[in-house]
């Protein structure tokens, strides 16, 4: 109130409008308005946090060498600071790596303690099939021991070499995966055959002979063969260990690394941005399309979205026919009463029973009963030496607990869009005579297709995101064997599989080094979060536009 | 019309419409069985999960294998010659301790004969007067009329052969013998062995004694010790049992009494002397030697175990925890069983009773024609020997699963062992042989509920205010913006939630605890200075912000709130928490602050249930009658006077319903509490600790659950629990919805 003249008449004036303003309610009005706010501002921020943590994961951030009070020097990337707070003072993360030397990957260090911060052009990051990063500075590279190159021709030469050590390793391993896998999988194969006879033959029985020795005979020619395969991927790997770079860590020590552990090597303080950027879409494309290493916390996850899509498909492929049956039956067929007005209550409800429960009669019942069941009868010979088939948690398994949890979308949704049918074409189609059936077929489905293209997008994406039901009936932390593959029978229902959320729970509940799984397990999370809102967005949408247009032509 | 059409056609006409008769007929066949069976399947889901859980309630069910004379040589004292009984883990021999010949019997239970006869030197020149069977393992204690201990072990060696299958031959040894009381006759013993395989033995003599010792088969044998106290015991003693530390020792006397020793403390004196309504016929530890079990003269079974005093802390006290269901006849027999917490007894009557005492269930009851002697568990509780005094041997298969499961053990409070006082506990595994489950799902079903409320406490608030601002205030257009907000809240993983609850937000909140609180109250008063702000801005200013667009002025005012609750937090926290808050509750409140507590739970559990409740109340709130909307307006009231007074309560049965839509998600929601809390089964309905939900314990315990054990089933009545809660929530909220739906068309 600036001036003299005003205070006379505006304090008035202003408590007669605040206390109007207070009377109409105006503030509890803008308070309401405030928990809608908050709950928008609270998904912002989630979302915001996992954008913020997700995406600089792959990111070179320059390595810094810094000098400890203590004496020491440090070599690594700045992960995180913490301010003060209650007598513990201002800190400092540093990712330091050499896991086997120094075991810790991440320190944390008083930021008080830390001088003379630096970033050497030199300094190497190497991402390394095990034991973590290691951060150091390049001396030399050696070929049997031999010094090939050193000095600033070392780094050439390293990253000359290491695609070629990293084949032959490639090969080596793919040597022992595939071919001795398959040497197992058929001496496994003979091995049942003899159990089986045996179980034919009866408990005091005798087994066939012939069949015996033809038996020993095979499993003598497979293990000749296996130790020919294990002697070759030997070979292949000494010979691609003889490649080693030779680094000194920041502390002095030296440590020879072999080319084949390397999976990246590169100097991020002397990168360009656009090498950088090649850098970071490199290691994205690996968490896509890569094998996760080092227990799931580095590599890729392309078993566990493989997993995720095979299992959500497998489920709606369950769904679909069993929702949309079961909704034109319940509008189209059963009468119309008070049996039906439960039952229809009971299905709305089912979506409501905890997805937990599903799993538990998921276990109990397709587990343990049907699954039981069919190894008993299938599989006697497996299930003598107590190696369930089907008996324990699968995709298959997996995916038709889901089918039941996502059942009453699909049916809502289909009821939904097939009392959005206008009656007049239905009736149109009775009266020229198309019977009753022909009528749903031809008119009420095709109208209907895109309401229960809905439902089965939705179911898609609740099944997608669900945890807790899979992972007593079949997910795992690491499967080796994908649900789909090339040898027969392709498709292999009985098997374990990855899921990019339990992936998220196990990474996040249970890491085995929790502060290096975080990049991955936020880089997961957004890739969940993506694949889930954009199939519930394109469900919506999908169903808005249908709504819209059945207004506009309901006559 | 057919008339005029060609005969071709009318063929086809006739032939097609039969075949699509015959379509419409099947198809309708087809429709209505699968759409029937579909139903029929959902309500499966609940029947076999009901199924499942039925066993657990079942009695135990016994069946006898034959029943036959002890044979063997007559003896003139009929069964008495026979002081132990056995049976073998295959429950192919049964086996006992003749007194007469002093050597051990076998008999096949399969042939019914006696298949091998093993004298133990140590009796040859003496008489077995007492012995003992420990229930774990075949091995024997053997006390002898020259005072003599006598330390021997059955062993049963299986051999695998394709042909005849599998033999069990049975042998017998002797392993030491001790001397306790040269010449004096032993009249009871007692003995456990330690996880190093030492003996602990008691023993009583002849001459009112009580000696007590260790005994290790590769050290030189230590001296027995006498137990004090006893020429001041007031009658003879009958039975003393020690457990396997050697150290506490309880006997009983003829006069009605149970004397209570300390021997590593108080080896001089009894520590406590009980009085009993009659005379204790047989003692012994169940499993765990914590737990004492007694039969008495007037056929009264019971339980009895330390429980901590005021002036003793180590040194407990016994007293009567368990009562079982009472015999006519004295007991004579009490096996307690090698396995769990469960036990047989015998009566004078021939009254045969298996008796379980977490749960105090008496499981079956049998008869044999004459007084029970002695009885025996097979190792694995599936056979019972009994042994009448007419000498009658009866074997009974016995299939027991489920002992320790009854309405009480499950929703009750139980005195569990080494417990001071009846609890509710849920522990359902344990280290050590004697470990008793404890399987009370009421902590579980508090910490759902507990989880559920704070979830609520931070849901309800904001998603009905939120809705009532999207339906009565909002214009649309901001409205079609806001939108998919929601849409992606509901549509987030709860294993991302549950994931950033408890690794990112958890630790973060526990730095900023004290801010966070506040903002409950900064945020909206905040906001209500804001109001008034806003109505002092310039007409212009506030013009060019649409007509329900005030969330855009909202919104960064919740910002400051927020920011304004996180600067003063740490001055509250100085001025009123003395600059902690953790220890001030630690304190003043007497708990522990946890970092994934339930004020994590309750905002994490918020991004679960907001949508769904915010949905339904704004389905409710949007569909009140524009008329009472107009007429309230119409009469002068404001836009707020309106939503509270007129659009509230006439939407609030919806709201209730969504309300209860949103508990039933909250209730079963499994990976946000798996993951944002410690899972810990306590009964507590503090803010500042976690919990464990039903949902969460299916989740953590089930993979370990062998299918069909106890806590399998245990795990499938939470499950039912489960799902009869949502149900029962869900159809109440859908009967209250389609009641309110009704309402407004007749409106």
């Amino acid at each position: 109130m600036p001036t003299p003249a005003s205070t006379l008449t505006q304090p008035a004036r202003a408590t007669t409008r605040i206390v109007q303003l207070f009377r109409r309610g105006d503030h509890l009005l803008w308070i309401s308005g405030g928990a809608l706010a908050l709950a928008v501002l609270l998904v912002a921020g989630l979302l915001l946090v996992v954008v913020r943590n997700a995406l600089p994961a792959f990111w070179p951030f320059p390595v810094t060498a810094v000098d400890r009070a203590d004496g020491a020097k440090l070599l690594g990337v700045v992960t995180a600071t913490q301010s003060a707070y209650k007598g513990t003072p201002a800190q400092t993360q540093l990712r330091v790596g050499n896991r086997e030397l120094t075991n810790a990957d991440f320190i944390w260090v008083p930021t008080a303690q830390l001088t003379n911060f630096r970033t050497p052009a030199d300094a190497v990051q190497i991402e390394r099939q095990e034991n973590g990063d290691f951060f150091g500075f390049l001396q030399r590279v050696e070929v049997k021991g031999l010094s090939v190159a050193d000095g600033s021709a070392a780094w050439e030469k390293l990253l000359a070499l290491q695609p070629g050590a990293r084949a032959l390793a490639t090969q080596a391993k793919a040597i022992q995966l595939d071919g001795i896998g398959a040497i197992n999988a058929k001496m496994q194969t003979a091995k049942l055959r003899l159990v089986s006879a045996q179980l034919r033959a009866g408990k005091n029985g005798a087994v066939d002979p012939a069949l015996q020795a033809t038996v020993d005979a095979d499993l003598a020619r497979l293990q000749a063969e296996y130790e020919k395969l294990r002697a070759e991927s030997g070979a292949l790997a000494a010979q691609a260990a003889e490649t080693q770079a030779v680094f000194t860590t920041i502390g002095g020590e030296v440590k020879k690394i072999p080319l084949t552990a390397v999976v990246r090597a590169f100097r991020p303080n002397a990168m360009t941005t656009r090498e950088k950027l090649a850098h970071y879409f490199s290691r994205a494309a690996e968490f896509v399309y890569g094998q996760p290493r080092e227990s799931n916390t580095e590599g890729g996850v392309f078993p566990a979205i493989f997993g995720t899509v095979v299992m959500t498909i497998l489920m709606s492929l369950v769904v679909t026919p069993f929702g949309v049956v079961a909704a034109f039956y319940l509008r189209e067929y059963a009468r119309q009463g008070l049996f039906v007005r439960l039952v229809r209550i009971a299905i709305n409800n089912l979506a409501g029973v905890p997805s937990i429960v599903f799993g538990v009669f998921g276990l109990g019942f397709f587990v343990y009963f049907v699954g039981g069941g069919i190894d008993q009868i299938f599989f006697p010979e497996k299930t003598s030496l107590h190696l369930p088939t089907f008996g324990t948690g699968g995709i298959l398994w997996a995916s038709l607990t889901l089918a039941l949890l996502t059942v009453p979308v699909v049916i809502v949704a289909t009821e939904e869009s097939i009392a959005a049918v206008p009656r007049g074409a239905r009736e149109g189609s009775l009266a020229l005579g198309a019977s009753k059936f022909q009528t749903i077929l031809n008119i009420v489905l095709p109208a209907s297709v895109p309401g229960i293209l809905t439902g089965v997008i939705l179911a898609m994406a609740r099944g997608a995101g669900e945890v807790a039901p899979l992972m007593i009936t079949g997910v795992v932390k690491l499967a080796p064997d994908l649900p789909l593959d090339g040898s027969f029978p392709f498709v292999h229902l009985d098997r374990k599989f990855m899921h990019l959320g339990f992936h998220i729970f196990d990474m996040g509940f249970q890491p085995p080094n929790s502060e290096a799984a975080k990049p991955m397990v936020f880089t997961t999370t957004l890739l969940l979060i993506t694949l889930v809102v954009l199939l519930n967005l394109f469900a919506i949408r999908l169903r808005d536009r249908l709504r819209r247009k059945y207004q506009a032509s309901a006559f | 019309m057919p008339a005029t059409l060609p005969p071709s056609v009318a063929h086809v006409a006739q032939t097609s419409s039969r075949r699509v008769r015959l379509i419409d007929r099947t198809a309708n066949l087809v429709i209505r069985a699968s759409g029937i069976a579909i139903i029929i399947i959902v309500a499966l889901i609940f029947v076999f999960i009901g199924m499942e859980t039925l066993p657990l309630f079942r009695s135990a069910q016994q069946k006898m294998i034959f029943e036959q004379m002890l044979p063997g040589p007559a003896s003139p004292t009929g069964a008495g010659q026979a002081l132990v009984l056995g049976v073998d883990e295959y429950e192919e021999n049964a086996y006992w301790l003749d007194a007469a010949t002093g050597s051990l019997r076998f008999l096949s239970t399969t042939t019914r004969q006696l298949v091998a006869e093993v004298p133990l030197p140590a009796l040859a020149n003496t008489r077995a007067t007492a012995a003992y069977r420990s229930p774990v393992r075949d091995q024997l204690l053997v006390g002898t009329a020259d005072g003599s201990l006598v330390f021997a072990e059955a062993r049963f060696t299986a051999t695998y052969d394709e042909k005849a299958g599998r033999t069990v031959k049975p042998s017998a040894r002797q392993l030491a013998v001790l001397s306790v009381a040269p010449g004096i006759a032993i009249t009871a013993v007692h003995a456990r062995q330690n996880v190093s395989g030492d003996w602990l033995y008691a023993v009583v003599t002849a001459d009112n004694r009580i000696f007590s010792g260790k005994f290790s088969e590769d050290e030189p044998a230590r001296e027995p010790k006498p137990v004090g106290g006893t020429e001041n015991f007031s009658g003879k003693i009958t039975h003393v049992i020690v457990d396997f530390e050697g150290n506490r020792l309880f006997a009983t006397t003829d006069t009605k009494k149970l004397y209570q020793y300390y021997l590593t403390e108080n080896r001089g004196a009894p520590f406590r002397a009980y009085d009993f309504p009659a005379n204790i016929t047989a003692l012994d530890y169940s499993i765990g030697d914590s737990a004492l079990l007694l039969g008495l003269a007037d056929g009264a079974v019971e339980s009895w175990f330390g429980v901590r005093d005021k002036e003793t802390d180590t040194l407990r006290p016994v007293r009567r925890i368990h009562t079982f269901t009472r015999l006519s006849a004295a007991v004579t027999w009490l096996q307690p069983s090698g396995r769990d917490k469960g036990f047989v007894v015998g009566a004078a009557d021939g009254t045969v009773q298996l008796d379980f005492t977490t749960s105090e269930r008496t499981l079956l009851t049998s008869k044999l024609a004459a007084p029970v002697h002695a009885l025996a568990f097979s190792p694995k509780l599936t056979a019972l020997l009994a042994l009448g005094a007419d000498g009658v041997l009866r074997f009974t298969a016995v299939n027991n699963p489920h002992p320790e499961i009854s309405l009480g053990t499950l929703f009750g409070k139980v005195h569990y062992e080494g417990y001071d006082a009846p609890a509710y506990i849920w522990q359902s595994s344990g280290g050590s042989d004697g470990f008793e489950a404890k399987f009370s799902l009421v902590p579980l079903i508090v910490g759902t509920l507990k989880g559920a409320f704070y979830g609520l406490l931070f849901a309800i608030p904001v998603a009905v205010f939120g809705a009532l601002y999207t339906s009565q205030f909002m214009a649309p257009g901001l409205r079609r913006w806001l939108k998919p907000a929601v849409e992606i809240m509901a549509a987030l993983p709860s294993v991302v939630i549950g994931f950033l609850a408890g690794l990112w937000f958890a630790p973060l909140l526990e730095t900023m605890m004290p801010g966070t609180l506040l903002c409950v109250f900064t945020i909206p008063l905040v906001i209500a200075a804001g109001t008034v702000g806003w109505a002092f801005l310039p007409r212009e200013l506030r013009h060019k912000v649409p007509v329900g667009g005030e969330l855009l002025v909202i919104m960064p005012l919740v910002l400051v709130g927020y920011w304004l609750g996180q600067t003063l937090g740490p001055v509250a926290e100085r001025i009123f928490f003395h600059g902690d808050y953790r220890q001030w509750i630690f304190e003043k409140i007497g708990q522990q602050f946890e970092q994934r507590n339930s004020i994590v739970i309750g905002i994490a559990m918020g991004f679960a249930v907001i949508p769904l409740i915010f949905t339904i109340s704004e389905d409710a709130f949007s569909n009140v009658p524009t008329a009472f909307k107009s007429a309230s307006y119409a009469l002068g009231a404001s836009r707020w006077q309106t939503a509270w007074r007129i659009i509230v309560p006439t939407a609030s049965p919806g709201v209730f319903s969504a309300v209860m839509i949103g508990f039933g998600r909250a209730v079963g929601e499994t990976m946000i509490v798996l993951m944002a809390t410690g899972n810990t089964p306590i009964l507590s309905l503090s803010p500042f600790n976690g919990m464990r939900t039903l949902a969460a314990n299916i989740a953590v315990e089930i993979p370990e659950a062998p299918a069909n054990g106890t806590l399998y089933r245990v795990l499938f009545v939470a499950a039912l629990l489960l799902f009869a809660l949502t149900f029962a929530c869900n159809t109440f909220a859908e009967v209250v919805r389609q009641h309110l739906r009704e309402k407004y068309q007749a409106v």
